[in-house]
């Protein structure tokens, strides 16, 4: 896009829909708006505007579209990837005013937010209800919801909170015709794609988030802090290897070399040395009180071990916060030593984190440059800061090798790009090398889809001499190519083919392709459409990579959720998923994005999977994401395909990040008198301090029992048994805690009541948590009105409930059309051959399924891939 | 990719623009400090009422680097209006990381614009530029600068005869006729009017006067009068003496001192500042005190700096040092000596503490007042939020902006209010006015008052009961 000015017409008009005092014209003013914290390039836009509401961006964005004027989003530009710099001019959106929060429901776990509300700000408000939004970059003092949203920004307790896309319900946005449309509505797991998690980490290239529903996360009850001094970078790298090897998932674990030690230390007075090599490792536990004081003992002991020489416990708050906030001012320290630094950003592996620093050290020594060290060291996230004189040239250019020495070694090493900055301007040339041809032009299908005029965010992402329309041109017309000559041992509609290699499967789909048959995936042994070509992953089996100390493994995609628990076992890993049928491909189970009890204390599916192999419709191989636990480096593809059903692709290989195993674990039962009591003790635990890592509510015309397990420190699962038995009992409960095999045989049991069977309906209905207890009340209600038999089972502080039915088929249905237009997420997940859904299997139409089914017609153009599924089957594409 | 430096995109002027003069110049070392990281956004008031990033401390140094790199015009109305909407409340130094001296160069930049308009501003920094000339201020505002900084601020005995005469206004029926008149609102002047507070009946003038200490004397201190406190808030310098008194403190009062010049070198009239400096030092040195004890956050911060504002003065320098490093602010003081805890009585009291911009940014004094509040029996502090966002007052603030100052002063008293306090306490007689006035104007019966008040007032109810 080139630079085109503002016309006095639009200016009157803008001045007309926002006020005047909204609307900035004055050179000098525009000139403030040149550039973000990176300080790398800068270009003033041809006019910016300071919009209140979403509906005033809807129409800022319709009138620059008209006039064809670029339109970059802004939060408080302190991106560090030129991110927020309007490069062609254009027009600047600050969200500066649009800072407030909307609603706060605490028992839902959630908030809705305007783009503009500063991280600190938003914190500060909830921490008096016992509440965070835990993503925490160090710049959360000042960025804003809406820049972390777009940059997936991550922080130092990302390491067991994860970063902004997993605390992320739904986002507003508006496209580039001015139109408003809502990605979700804070529900979980809502039928059809992720475009939550496809638009975090976009970089306001795919349009403006005018509003977000975010997660909110519970305060720990308490936190120990240690700082640990080292005598060298390295030696410090590997005590964090240590630490996690030792089974213990601290919150965070930081690293600041004697640089950035100098940088801080007087200014937040921590009396640290500063001689060179001096390294301070940063560890924080959180959690219960009960047990965590033997944790931070355990860990400095590793500490010790890997030649610390001094470990301080900060044990006050005080002491805690301001070691906390010198390790986030380090970055905006870098005054105090150099005038200008350059902030590289990349992930690798954890394991590599050794060979990386000496590589930096290498290169800091090659090119006579200060380097300073100060990183994400458990989520292998590091962040060389360079430091020069950008007033000379030289300095400039010897920072940039530095820099693109640093990422091309971590490419190698199977690293990113960015962990948590972004792409921006800064590193758009570095894509190519990432990704394949076939990669970038999916990125580019995507951004086509969202971003068609290309007037979002302009020359960002994509390097210049690649655009996104080449790309996603040079995409379709492979989509479409169809040559019927290469088509040998052409497989039928309706039969089933099990290759042996995902390459000798993508030469199947390639053929289905040049035919025009559908494909259907499967990790099963039979076929499962008598329309479409049943691809199977059965032969492909095993690690395809698995370093333990790193927290993740990649397995092929037919592997079983029982094999996977197998092969991390003997390292006291595990993945916290509880299936009545364990033998489900791992593949299968992303694609459908099944769900187990333990999401509340792990998260689920989208917040695992760090990359996918995946087979494109058109025959083609594709690797999505890549094996580090941060990564915003292009689009988030591999949150679009988890539970996309296999209607984009077929999945050949899994990357998952792992848990340790909790040293101990109990489930306390709760069998209570009615159901209002048993909602009153789950109200209870939720605003409690607790920290459970299942609460399943179980109802059926036996019993109503209400099920917690704990898992971690031996003492924090003791005092969770021990509270909540008293809070129970309150409620006239009558307690059981259960343990080892019996703890394990009655999570079999629970799981197996939504386990999908074919000679039973059953029902899915997701609600925000707060209202979950009504819900059951309803259904209860509806299936005695309908005289069918519903035993229920709900993640109660998730919001999802499984409703089991039985009874006359004819009733069933009719229960079943009482829930869909009772509660738009309503979905029937399986029922016998001869029973006759409701028309609205899948619950309603989701609001964004216009934005849904341009992308699987932009990726699937003949959808050839699962056509059986969603709603796309109903109402053809 | 090509790199471009931040500062060289725009295109370069063809006419030579108006830039700094080589007087007082904002250093570029200190513009050069920042970063750019922007982490000072969300602590800035300016930019938190108007979102506008020019009105931000990254763009506001933003703004002065682009005048001195001669890419904009000292002339440029975006720039003026800048350097006159801050509030110089110095939250973004507190919390920059980089450090950055701000109040430094925002005072630079102020004098910059006021030399230029007394086209008094001589040879320019950027060689090539004409030399730096902005047209006069309107003759009003000339004429009111020349009263409050060449008279009334400058000769003790003329800002008390000015109180007096305030003070005639207040208590004669005149300020009711006024009122009612709305003359005052004729004049656009009610905002302000609504802020005068209760005035003192009688003022502390400094004549050397020592009061000795109670029971065993362990240190001796000079007290700073000031002008405002010592006029309008004579009490509150009472309340200090006894306080100090009650802490071993012989506490004297040195003639011939006066105001501490913050308002000259917060307006950009750096000579006056310098002047009045000068004259504080002359009459504080040679006392040989352990303590200069500041009772008003403003001129706490003022007197700390007069060892940077005299540093291109050979003759000053060192003597401005050595007094600025004597200087203690009074809760600093007490919080740092042992302080007298076995005689404080009791207050049921609900109070909030706002923090003064000087008190909290300027001299990053934050615990102290809490420990003093906290330390008298059956006081219960509740925090409100924002307490370190400044209230809007500052020196002529209220008359040069007054929307920005009305609409800070609301959105304090609504934080303030959260609280359900019935005391807010604080540390400097802006605050105090600018609260008071805000309350007034809301009908809201809720007390404003200093710190030491509460204090001295504890120490007296355990005396009556004793
Ligand atoms: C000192 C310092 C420390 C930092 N530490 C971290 C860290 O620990 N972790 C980390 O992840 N990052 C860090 N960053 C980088 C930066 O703070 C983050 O990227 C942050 O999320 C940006 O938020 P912002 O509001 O400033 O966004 P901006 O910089 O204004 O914008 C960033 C990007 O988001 C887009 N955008 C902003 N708002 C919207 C919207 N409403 N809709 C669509 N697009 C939008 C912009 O177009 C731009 O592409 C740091 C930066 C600094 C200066
Ligand atoms: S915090 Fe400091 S370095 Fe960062 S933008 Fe503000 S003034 Fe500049
Ligand atoms: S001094 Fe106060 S008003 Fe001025 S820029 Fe700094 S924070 Fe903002």
């Amino acid at each position: 896009m080139t630079s085109v000015a503002a016309s006095a017409e639009l200016i009157a008009e803008l001045r007309a829909a926002l006020g005047a005092e909204a609307v900035i014209t004055e050179p000098e003013a525009l000139l403030t708006y040149d550039s973000d914290g990176s300080m790398l390039v800068a270009h003033p836009p041809a006019i910016v505007v300071v919009p209140t509401t979403a509906e005033q961006v809807a129409t800022a964005v319709r009138l620059a579209a008209r006039a064809g004027l670029a339109i970059v989003a802004r939060g408080a530009g302190t991106g560090i990837a030129g991110g927020a710099v309007p490069l062609c001019g254009g027009m600047v959106i600050s969200t500066a005013r649009m800072d407030n929060i909307l609603t706060v429901d605490v028992r839902s776990r959630l908030a809705i937010v305007q783009p503009g509300v500063v991280n600190a700000d938003l914190n500060a408000y909830l921490a008096p209800l016992g509440y965070q939004f835990a993503p925490d970059p160090s710049s959360q003092r000042a960025s804003t919801i809406g820049g972390n949203i777009a940059t997936n920004a991550g922080g130092p307790h990302c390491l067991k909170y994860g970063v902004t896309s997993n605390h992320v319900l739904a986002v507003e946005v508006v496209d580039h015709t001015g139109h408003r449309y809502w990605s979700g509505d804070g529900v979980l797991d809502p039928i059809g794609y992720d475009l939550t998690g496809l638009l975090a980490g976009s970089e306001g290239t795919l349009g403006v988030v005018t509003a977000a529903i975010v997660r909110l996360t519970p305060l720990p009850e308490a936190v120990r802090v240690v700082l640990a001094l080292f005598p060298s970078v390295v030696a410090a790298a590997a005590a964090v290897s240590a630490v996690i090897a030792a089974g213990s998932l601290p919150t965070s674990l930081e690293v600041m070399d004697h640089n950035a030690i100098r940088a801080v230390n007087s200014a937040y007075s921590l009396g640290l040395p500063e001689t060179t090599g001096t390294t301070a490792l940063i560890i924080e536990v959180d959690g219960v009180q009960d047990g965590l004081d033997d944790q931070l003992d355990q860990i400095i002991a590793i500490c010790h071990q890997h030649g610390a020489f001094d470990v301080r416990p900060a044990r006050d708050p005080a002491t805690q916060a301001r070691v906390w906030t010198a390790r986030k001012s380090v970055a905006g320290a870098i005054g105090r030593l150099a005038p200008a630094y350059y902030l590289v950003d990349t992930v690798v592996p954890r394991t590599r984190l050794p060979v990386m620093m000496e590589h930096v050290e290498r290169l800091r020594a090659e090119y006579g440059m200060e380097v300073c060290n100060v990183f994400h060291a458990g989520d292998g996230n590091l962040h060389p800061l360079v430091l020069y004189d950008p007033r000379d040239p030289d300095q400039r250019q010897r920072a940039h090798a530095i820099a693109a020495g640093v990422l091309e070694l971590s490419i190698a090493q199977g690293g990113v790009v960015s962990g948590e900055h972004g792409i921006g301007l800064e590193k758009c040339e570095y894509l190519p090398r990432f990704f394949s041809p076939a990669e970038l032009q999916l990125h580019a299908t995507i951004h086509q889809v969202f971003n068609p005029t290309g007037c979002f965010n302009p020359a960002k992402i994509f390097p210049p001499d690649t655009t996104p329309a080449a790309l996603a041109a040079a995409r379709a017309a492979r989509l479409q190519q169809r040559d019927p000559t290469i088509i040998q041992n052409l497989p039928i509609p309706g039969s089933f083919v099990a290759p042996e290699t995902p390459a000798a499967a993508a030469e199947v789909i390639n053929a289905c392709h040049h035919a025009g048959i559908p494909v259907v995936a499967t990790g099963g042994t039979v076929a499962r459409s008598s329309q479409a070509v049943t691809v199977s992953t059965m032969h492909w089996r095993g690690i395809l990579v698995y370093e333990p100390d790193d927290l993740t493994i990649k397995v092929a995609a037919g592997t079983t959720l029982a094999e996977l628990q197998a092969i991390l076992a003997p390292h006291r890993q595990m993945l916290p998923l509880d299936l009545a049928d364990p033998h489900q491909s791992l593949g299968g189970l992303v694609a459908m994005a099944v769900d187990g009890p333990r999401r509340l204390g792990y998260g689920s599916w989208r917040d695992w999977v760090l990359a996918l192999d995946v087979i494109e419709p058109d025959g083609i191989q594709v690797r999505l994401g890549a094996q580090v636990v941060k990564n915003v480096t292009g689009y988030d593809l591999v949150k679009l395909y988890v539970g996309s059903a296999g209607t984009l692709g077929v999945i050949t290989a899994v990357a998952l990040k792992v848990f340790p195993q909790p040293p101990a674990s109990a489930t306390l039962l709760g069998q209570f008198p009615d159901s209002a009591s048993a909602w009153a003790f789950i109200d209870d635990l939720a605003t409690s301090r607790l920290l459970p890592t299942a609460v399943e509510y179980l109802a059926d015309h036996h019993a109503i029992v209400v099920a917690m397990r704990t898992e971690g420190h031996p003492a924090a699962v003791e005092r969770h048994i021990h509270q909540a038995t008293i809070m129970a009992q309150r409620y006239a409960a009558s307690v059981t805690a259960v343990r080892d095999t019996d703890e394990t045989n009655f999570w079999h049991q629970t799981v197996a009541r939504y386990a999908p069977m074919r000679e039973q309906v059953l029902l899915r209905v997701g609600v925000w948590p707060a209202h979950c207890a009504a819900t059951v009340q309803a259904i209860t209600a509806h299936a005695h009105h309908r005289q069918v038999t519903a035993a229920v089972t709900a993640h109660a502080l998730n919001g999802i409930i499984y409703i089991q039915v039985t009874g006359d088929f004819q009733q069933i249905a009719a229960f079943h059309s009482d829930l869909a237009a009772a509660f738009p997420h309503t979905h029937l997940l399986a029922a016998p051959p001869d029973f006759i859904p409701h028309a609205e299997r899948w619950g309603h139409l989701p609001a964004a399924r216009d934005q849904m089914r341009a992308i699987k017609v932009a990726i699937d153009p003949h959808n050839q891939m699962n056509p059986e599924a969603f709603w796309f089957a109903d109402n053809r594409l | 990719m090509t790199v471009t430096q931040a500062s060289s995109s725009s295109t370069q002027p063809t006419i030579p623009l108006i830039g700094f003069s080589i007087k007082d110049k904002p250093s570029s070392d200190i513009i050069n400090t920042c970063v750019h990281c922007g982490l000072c956004l969300s602590s800035c008031p300016t930019y938190r009422e108007t979102g506008l990033e020019m009105a931000s401390p990254r763009g506001r140094i933003y703004l002065m680097k682009a005048v001195d790199e001669g890419r904009i015009s000292l002339a440029s109305e975006v720039f003026q209006e800048q350097m006159s909407l801050c509030l110089n409340c110095r939250a973004c130094e507190a919390v920059c990381p980089s450090g950055v001296q701000y109040g430094a160069i925002l005072e630079a930049s102020r004098a910059q614009i006021e030399q230029a308009r007394a086209g008094k501003a001589g040879p320019p920094a950027i060689p090539g530029t004409p030399e730096p000339k902005l047209p006069p201020r309107p003759l009003w505002q000339r004429a009111l600068r020349g009263a409050v900084f060449g008279v009334l601020f400058k000769r003790m005995e003329a800002f008390r005869l000015f109180s007096t005469m305030m003070r005639l206004y207040q208590r004669s029926g005149i300020q009711w006729l006024a009122r009612k008149s709305g003359l005052l609102k004729l004049l656009d002047l009610a905002d302000t009017e609504a802020m005068l507070p209760p005035i003192s009946d009688h003022y502390s003038v400094p004549r050397g006067q020592i009061f000795p200490a109670e029971g065993e004397r362990r240190y001796s201190v000079a007290l700073l009068t000031g002008c405002i406190m010592s006029t309008a808030f004579a009490h509150v310098h009472e309340a200090t003496i006894r306080v100090l008194r009650k802490n071993g403190c012989e506490v004297i009062l040195p003639p011939d001192q006066g105001c501490c010049g913050a308002l000259h070198t917060h307006g950009g009239d750096l000579d006056g500042g310098r002047e009045l400096a000068r004259r504080n030092i002359a009459a504080f040195e040679g006392l040989g005190v352990d303590a200069i004890i500041v009772n008003a956050a403003g001129c706490g911060s003022t007197l700390k700096e007069y060892g940077h504002l005299l540093h291109d003065d050979p003759e000053w320098r060192e003597r401005a040092e050595r007094f600025s490093a004597k200087v203690k602010d009074v809760h600093e003081f007490l919080a740092g000596i042992d302080f007298n805890r076995s005689e404080l009585g009791r207050l049921n009291i609900t109070v909030t503490y706002q923090e003064p911009c000087h008190l909290v940014h300027a001299q990053r004094i934050s615990a102290q007042p809490r420990v003093l509040l906290t330390a008298i029996p059956g006081l219960t502090l509740k925090e409100m939020p924002e307490s370190a966002l400044c209230c809007g007052s500052a020196g002529i603030y209220n008359i040069t902006q007054p929307d920005m100052a009305m609409s800070l002063g609301a959105r304090k008293i609504d934080n303030a209010l959260t609280t359900g306090a019935e005391i807010i306490a604080t540390a400097n007689p802006g605050c105090a006015l600018q609260l008071a006035g805000e309350l007034r104007r809301r009908g809201k019966n809720v007390q404003v008052r200093y710190i030491i008040e509460l204090l001295d007032e504890s120490y007296r109810v355990f005396a009556a009961t004793a």
